[in-house]
């Protein structure tokens, strides 16, 4: 109780003193003029090394400073990276061990570039060693599953083998039964690859070429991992490949209890077809609603269709009253017909159309 | 001052002027905005600390005078620059933890969502539409020298003077919308709300201006300096702020609007409404940041989301393209800008007719 009520005297007095919702917030400007390495309201982290493998996955070292937390593997952070003013957010798995963080202080984030994304093509060209970005907390419940010595099948697809990379080498000698299958194509192969053999001495890894031994099928779950039935099962890759996966799995009669899932869908490449009228599927976070729409009306019109009040002003993109915030998806602004990007923003909804599914913070 | 529309054709080729000045602007925005208004957030730390630190010490009277100075210029820099842009979505595109119009709270009695509504809605909406622009004299003065009169428009200019010296509890007061509570035109829930919001807003700044910080200078055994210290800060505040707006669109010569002028209006008259509707005043860089660029009120409210570290780069192209398409385009001095809305203000304080309707007022 004592807690809420400092916390609230706390919040009361920095809106009194200062007009902002605490009083890091108000001093947060002069932090970021004069030392830009840090900042009051989030941790920040050092580039120690930048490594580019196959001219598309860049593996960034980074040193947290001391605001930051620490992680469990198979956690996801959120990078921060200013570009040409604008601060831009992107999620990525941590790929390293939990080793190295304890004793160098060092977290390797793995990233796959998007071709046309906003972010990752800034983050091959616009980063340097010794710069700093923005870096969240570690975030995440794809991490191994608390059933002690139960034997684990994980299964990656492309970039999805980077939470597995840091819990298989921060995973103790004496550890569980483990069997990878690391799928990948011969125009992207398997990355880490050293990394990955090392590890085989402890693990069974496989890695497959799914171009010559074709994707993940029941076949290859009782070529590669017969007693599969046993095991905790844990998928990371592409979402088309998630879902396939998953589908393989439990037509073998395996429970959906025993599978955990992380997924990842190419967020920043949007693809939306203009001048057609389409449906997408729109989620409000905050009011747990999800619904088809046309992309016919402004998000505006469509959120009242279903009953709900957003707040609005002018109705023609003028007054900012509207903006709500987008935590994912493209949208098309109806003024000058341009496409934003599929990644967080705040967006006028009196004035856009959807143009790929939504989820709005509303 | 009524006005007659371009025609249709000279219209849409303004439109698309603008439009493109527009678009060839936002290609520029980006680093450099984003330092500039870090920068000015930065100084106004910088200053209000400086100048809550003097006053705290201000039984030593230059430090009072200094204090209340900086204070007061950190106040300006709050409200004028920084308030009013960010809260104008000016600097969304930053994704910025402070510098959001979602987030951002101003010192200023005028509440944050109040404000939005009252200012980037219905004034930067419906400018200078005579019954629909509540800021056209603010619900209080008489503007319009040929509109109906009342005894008590005799009091115009001393009614101004009041309204300027505590211009923020004013526009605070004012963001109530109360002439509408009276004629029922507003709904109940958003009237309570928006009290509720001032009541919280203004008890917060009084508890911290005038109840707080004195308290704090009992221990230096300067509480009545940092009182009248705040107190004048905030004056000079206000005086300058209502100063800058009524520059802005009520000097004589402006253009007002009815509201058949503006049913179905396309952008292109949306834009001229804008342009006739509002005026500039020249000065320095100084001179532009301390009124938050509102000295540059045509451009601002040709695109009122653009950032304000923009707005003196595009003044000689849009008056450019005002040329070339024959639309007035308003500018002067502040010094004659402010006087002429003192002549105006007065001017209207007596009836249109005389106070016997026989005598015809001679008009300029």
């Amino acid at each position: 109780m004592s807690a809420t009520f400092q916390e609230r005297l706390r919040s009361f007095l920095s809106q009194t003193l200062f007009n902002t919702p605490s009083t890091r917030a108000y001093f947060e400007p002069l932090a970021e003029s004069w030392m830009p390495s840090y900042s009051l309201l989030s941790p920040k982290a050092r580039i120690i090394q930048m490594d580019i493998e196959r001219d598309d996955i860049l593996h960034l070292y980074l040193s947290p400073n001391f605001m930051w937390r620490g992680f469990v593997p198979g956690q996801y952070v959120e990078l921060g990276v200013e570009i040409n003013g604008s601060v831009k957010k992107r999620i990525f798995s941590i790929s390293s061990s939990i080793h190295q963080y304890k004793t160098e202080g060092l977290i390797r984030l793995s990233i796959q570039k998007q071709k046309d994304g906003q972010v990752t093509p800034f983050l091959f060209e616009g980063l340097k060693a010794g710069s700093h970005v923005q870096l969240g907390r570690a975030a995440g419940q794809f991490i191994l599953p608390d059933t002690e010595k139960q034997p684990i099948l994980m299964i990656a697809g492309g970039a999805g083998i980077t939470p597995f990379l840091s819990m298989l080498s921060s995973a103790p000698q004496d550890s569980r039964e483990i069997t990878l299958l690391y799928y990948a194509n011969a125009a992207h192969p398997h990355i880490l690859r050293k990394e990955l053999e090392s590890l085989s001495d402890k693990f069974q890894v496989r890695m497959i070429y799914s171009d010559r031994e074709g994707r993940f099928n029941a076949e290859h779950l009782h070529r590669f991992c017969p007693d599969f039935a046993e095991r905790n099962i844990l998928i990371c890759g592409p979402s088309e490949m998630e879902a396939a996966a998953r589908a393989t799995l439990l037509a073998q009669g395996l429970s959906d209890t025993a599978i955990y899932s992380e997924s990842f869908s190419a967020v920043e490449s949007p693809s939306p077809s203009i001048g057609l009228v389409e449906e997408f599927r729109i989620s409000l976070s905050r009011s747990y609603q999800e619904f088809k729409a046309a992309n016919n009306k402004s998000i505006l019109e469509i959120l009242e269709s279903k009953g709900l009040n957003p707040r609005f002003g002018c109705r023609m993109g003028i007054c900012n009253e509207c903006s709500c915030k987008k935590i994912s998806g493209t949208v098309m602004n109806r003024r000058d017909n341009t496409l934003s990007h599929a990644g967080e923003e705040f967006i006028r909804i009196c004035s856009a159309i959807p143009a790929g599914d939504l989820v709005l913070e509303f | 001052m009524n006005t007659k529309l371009p025609d249709a054709l000279t219209l849409k080729a303004f439109e698309e002027d603008l439009d493109a000045l527009k678009a060839s602007t936002l290609q520029k925005v980006g680093a450099e905005d984003a330092r500039y208004i870090k920068r000015i957030v930065a100084i106004q730390r910088a200053l209000e600390a400086a100048g809550r630190l003097c006053l705290q010490f201000s039984f030593f009277f230059p430090l009072w005078i200094i204090g209340t100075l900086l204070l007061a210029v950190s106040k300006i820099l709050d409200n004028m620059e920084i308030g009013h842009n960010v809260m104008h979505g000016q600097y969304d595109w930053m994704n910025h933890p402070v510098l959001h119009s979602s987030r951002f709270e101003w010192d200023n009695a005028c509440a944050g969502p109040n404000w939005k509504k009252t200012h980037n809605y219905e004034h930067h909406t419906y400018t200078n539409i005579i019954g629909k622009d509540r800021d056209y004299g603010y619900d209080a003065l008489r503007m319009d020298k040929d509109g109906p009169w009342h005894p008590a428009d005799l009091i115009n200019l001393p009614k101004f003077l009041v309204i300027s010296a505590i211009f923020q509890w004013s526009v605070g007061f004012y963001g109530l919308e109360s002439s509408r509570a009276k004629d029922g035109t507003i709904d109940h829930g958003s009237r309570k709300r928006a009290v509720s919001a001032f009541l919280q807003k203004g008890g917060r700044l009084i508890l911290k201006d005038y109840i707080f910080f004195p308290i704090l200078g009992l221990l230096t055994g300067s509480a009545l300096g940092v009182l009248t210290g705040n107190l004048i800060a905030n004056l000079l505040r206000n005086l300058w702020a209502s100063a800058v707006i009524f520059c802005g669109h009520f000097p004589e010569g402006v253009h007002t609007f009815s509201e058949e002028d503006c049913e179905n209006e396309s952008r292109g008259q949306w834009y001229y409404r804008q342009i006739a509707g509002s005026c500039n005043f020249s000065g320095g860089h100084f001179l532009h940041v301390m009124s938050g660029h509102l000295s540059t009120q045509v451009e601002h409210h040709l695109f009122p989301d653009l950032p304000s570290s923009r707005y003196e780069e595009i003044i000689p192209q849009v008056q450019a393209i005002c040329k070339k398409h024959g639309i007035p385009y308003h500018t002067a001095s502040f010094a004659g800008q402010y006087f002429s809305v003192i002549r105006k203000i007065f001017r209207a304080s007596f009836p249109p007719n005389g106070f016997f309707g026989s005598r015809k007022v001679a008009t300029t």
